[in-house]
């Protein structure tokens, strides 16, 4: 039987996490092959579209990573990326989509091994949750209303 | 010039689109003089039996969402029998209030149909609500729940007196795209897949003043009674205005209520949702880390709020669980 | 089982048909709502305070009695100004709903979208011309745009907020709604007359269309000061009073599998169908509002309810012709109401909204619509998420009523005294007042 592997996108900064993924990769560290990696100007650029985006055409989680904060090349591009993740983990839920499914993390450019551990993790924690199914959306709790047959 | 050959459909949905081309007919004079109505159930009690006749419609205005077999099959039928198939109204163009039953799944001891012998059977619910794009491609749409006046007059004549009425001016011709609005003077189809409506944001037509996007208190609808003259937003309600198409003038707003979506999203926008979070995240006015957090946890009911009227056909997430889509979309 | 089914209905609020089954000399008429109506799904889990902006899908005045009930839920007053608002942008609502019906019975028999308008009926009198018909719906275009100033939409509307409205009208509000009472009022008299001229002769009445009377059955109304709910039996004696709190209590809805709609009945008596019996069933509206009233306050509304009742005898009726008629006073009610409620003096005012300050854990409030009895309840979790929703909407959910209108009206087909062909025509006004 094939195991699933599942599809991860991940959305990388071009002068942090894509250079550590880059080291990661030259220091021949051990990674799954689940990524797909696009890189971006800033953590701070990745809309949260794109995520939906990625989610619809068939990705299983969507990474977003960026400097620390306060390393970043734009300055607060990173802050922006982290205020839009409380609202963006709330929709997200919202639709039926699992909290680890979508990830932030600041990973600086020396964290090669922080980014291979971050992408083993993540595709074994999403291996386990499965696939991702655009289903009914239905949030977990809404299960328990109750719900009359109305007609 | 023969009369064009009009067809109007109500599915699933309220009386609320049929009653407001009703509407329009008194409002600019009877249309009948350049369009003949040959089925209307709603008004008229035609039967099925009037298409199967003579199958050639020319414009038909589907108004409510697919919500049975029935629909479904109304659906495909008025598609085969009518060279342009118009979306009327958020029902039928996104789905519409409707379409928020698709956030709860439905039991599935519901949706039997009766097969007993003892009573009548009645059409099979589906188990996910649909717009009409759901089904079968659509020409046109005219968003609005209901749409407003002078954009179905825009739709009629562009579409059903091919630039025949003497009433040539559309009084919403300002806020209609270029492209529309050139078609409906010259009295040509407008361009495939068009919206009659706006392709800014509702921002445009709103009536209140917009001075610096931030806010720094998120407030639900009751725990504000907020400035007159001053954007919502910007006051710290959730209003919708700008990731939803314009065209209805800022009819909710102009009433001191935030804009909840039924024109569906603007040209610009891939997710409602998504750039109402970017948006609002960025018009926070936070300092730090904490203080986002916070407010984002005051926030309640993301999906049915952003996509209040949109969540079967525009929700980018749920969009692809259709699976009469997938067959519209690779049939086509 | 073989049915013979009758579709599609004209004037329904929702797609509908009936099924008729005859089988060993009985007649069964299954009045069926076809499409889903799933309010409940839609509105659990949303904010509470979102709820007036999604149920007036079902008709406009639940957008009122929502706002209501939300006031109840935060514990708020409106204060003078927004009730005034409020009442009049119910006055509106009245006069479409009623002059719209009025104008589907007007055109029942003709096609109104062809050029010619006028025809005649069996016997060769014009029914009502063309300028007539035009006037009632330009009569219903003046409304609505009322309906907007003071609601933001006219179907669905949306400035009613828990608390109050939206937003304070200007002068050229409040003068143009003015104009517009005037010239409602001429079109509620001009609507009066063509139905006088149609259907009563001084003291005599040509029902042509209208023949039907309903079984006697119970009236259902909520009283003027929406005190209590005024229940009346099928001989017109007053029954207890229902406080309308409890209205959930005592009106059960069942559902059937033959129909998307649930029956509205009393929950007094066990469930049985309507052909078994109309004892648990009770008409709404315009008729039950006749049946259980009292004088209107408004001159020329309460002159047509005397003529009413010296032509037709005493409440209770169950005919068409009084189910007509009372939509006829009413809209003229509704009328005098636009020009009492629609002057500077009442749309003015130093606030138009309360601001809750707390939030309880229930609300529930009820009203009469123009279609009949409506009661909202809902219970909140602590984050204002609507945990659980009750609407009765008792005039879309009198389905035992349709279904006994149907049946009467197929079987004096069947009986010879209507013409075949005429019997859904005949059902579809027959189920119009209701």
């Amino acid at each position: 039987m094939t195991q699933f592997e599942p599809k991860i996108v991940a959305f990388l900064c071009n002068w942090c996490s894509y250079v550590a993924a880059d080291a990661a990769g030259v220091a021949r560290l051990v990674q799954k092959p689940n990524v797909r990696v696009i890189r971006v100007f800033c953590s701070g650029m990745v809309d949260p579209g794109y995520v939906l985006k990625a989610f619809a055409s068939g990705a299983d989680a969507v990474l977003v990573a960026g400097c620390h904060p306060g390393d970043c090349h734009y300055i607060s591009g990173n802050i922006k990326a982290m205020r839009r993740s409380f609202l963006l983990h709330k929709l997200l839920t919202d639709l039926g989509v699992e909290k680890e499914r979508f990830r932030l993390e600041w990973i600086a450019a020396s964290e090669g091994p922080r980014y291979a551990t971050v992408v083993n993790e993540m595709t074994e924690q999403i291996r386990k949750l499965g696939p991702f199914r655009p289903a009914s959306g239905s949030k977990p709790e809404r299960s328990e209303l109750t719900c009359r047959k109305e007609g | 010039m023969p009369k064009r050959r009009v067809a109007i459909y109500s599915a699933t949905g309220c009386s609320a689109c049929d009653n407001s081309i009703l509407g329009l007919h008194y409002q600019v004079g009877a249309f009948t003089g350049w369009a003949e109505i040959v089925f209307w159930p709603y008004l008229r009690g035609d039967s099925w039996q009037v298409l199967e006749d003579d199958r050639q419609i020319d414009v038909c205005f589907f108004c409510g969402s697919i919500a049975t077999e029935e629909d479904r099959h109304a659906a495909l039928r008025l598609r085969a029998a009518a060279r342009v198939l118009v979306a009327c109204g958020a029902c039928a163009a996104f789905g519409g209030l409707p379409g928020l039953v698709n956030l709860i799944p439905a039991d599935p001891t519901e949706m039997s149909t009766s097969s007993q012998d003892t009573w009548p059977p009645l059409p099979r619910a589906k188990s996910r609500v649909s717009g009409l794009p759901g089904i079968v491609p659509v020409d046109y749409f005219v968003p609005g729940c209901p749409p407003t006046q002078p954009l179905l007059w825009a739709c009629f004549q562009a579409l059903v007196s091919g630039g025949e009425s003497q009433i040539r001016a559309s009084f919403s011709a300002a806020r209609l795209p270029e492209a529309i609005s050139t078609a409906v003077a010259a009295g040509v189809l407008p361009p495939h897949g068009s919206t009659f409506a706006g392709e800014k944001a509702v921002c445009a037509s709103c009536c209140r003043a917009k001075e610096e996007k931030k806010f720094s208190r998120l407030y639900r609808g009751h725990e504000l009674d907020p400035d007159a003259g001053r954007c919502l937003l910007e006051q710290g309600l959730i209003c919708q205005g700008l990731a939803t198409r314009e065209g209805c003038g800022g009819l909710c707003t102009a009433v001191g209520v935030p804009c909840r979506g039924c024109f569906g999203k603007a040209e610009a926008v891939y997710d409602a949702g998504a750039k109402m979070v970017s948006a609002i995240s960025s018009t926070f006015d936070a300092a730090e880390a904490g203080q986002a957090s916070e407010m984002a946890a005051r926030f309640v009911d993301l999906a049915g709020t952003f996509y209040r009227y949109t969540l079967a056909e525009q929700c980018a997430l749920l969009a692809g669980a259709s699976e009469e889509r997938n067959d519209a979309i690779h049939g086509s | 089982m073989q049915y013979t089914v009758l579709e599609p209905l004209r004037w329904q609020d929702r797609p509908a048909r009936i099924s008729v089954e005859e089988a060993d000399g009985r007649l069964n008429a299954y009045y069926q709502i076809t499409v889903p109506w799933q309010v409940s799904r839609m509105c659990l889990g949303r904010p509470v305070e979102e709820i007036p902006r999604i149920l007036p899908i079902l008709s406009p005045a639940h957008h009122i009695v929502s706002a209501m009930t939300l006031d109840r839920l935060f514990q708020v007053e409106p204060p003078p100004l927004a009730v005034n608002m409020r009442q009049a942008l119910i006055s509106t609502q009245y006069f479409v709903h009623h002059m719209r019906k009025l104008y589907f019975l007007f055109c029942s028999e003709i096609d109104p979208f062809r050029e010619y308008h006028i025809r005649g009926n069996d016997s060769g009198k014009p029914f009502v011309s063309s300028r007539v018909l035009d006037a009632m719906m330009h009569g219903v275009a003046l409304a609505e745009e009322a309906a907007t100033i003071l609601g933001g939409r006219p179907e669905h509307p949306v400035s009613v907020v828990p608390g109050g409205v939206g937003r304070f009208l200007k002068p050229p509000h409040y003068e143009r709604l003015a104009e517009i009472a005037e010239q409602s009022l001429k079109r509620a008299m001009e609507a009066a007359r063509a139905f006088h001229e149609r259907f009563v002769n001084g003291s005599e009445i040509s029902t042509g269309i209208l023949e039907l009377h309903l079984e006697p059955v119970a009236s259902l109304a909520l009283s003027r000061d929406m005190s209590h709910i005024l229940v009346t039996d099928e001989a017109g004696n007053e029954k207890a009073p229902i406080p309308p709190e409890s209205v959930f209590e005592t009106v059960g809805l069942h559902f059937e599998p033959w129909t998307y709609q649930p029956f509205a009945y009393f929950l007094e008596k066990d469930w049985k169908g309507p052909e078994e019996g109309m004892e648990r069933f009770f008409v709404v509206g315009s008729l039950a509002r006749l049946n259980t009233g009292r004088p209107y306050d408004h001159s020329l509304a309460e002159t047509e309810r005397q003529l009413l009742l010296s032509t037709l005898g005493s409440p209770p009726h169950f005919s068409l012709i009084a189910a007509f008629w009372s939509l006829v006073t009413e809209l003229i009610d509704s009328a005098e109401s636009m020009k009492e409620q629609f002057t500077q003096e009442k749309l003015t005012g130093p606030a138009i909204r309360s601001v809750p300050v707390t939030m309880g854990e229930r609300g529930f409030a009820s009203m009469e619509s123009p279609e009949g009895f409506i009661a909202h309840r809902y219970e909140v979790n602590d984050q204002g998420l609507v945990q659980s929703i009750q609407v009765l909407d008792a005039a879309s959910e009198n389905n035992a009523v349709r279904c006994a209108v149907a049946r009467a009206v197929i079987e004096a087909s069947r009986s010879g005294t209507v013409e075949r062909d005429r019997t859904k025509a005949m059902i579809e006004v027959s189920l119009l007042p209701f």
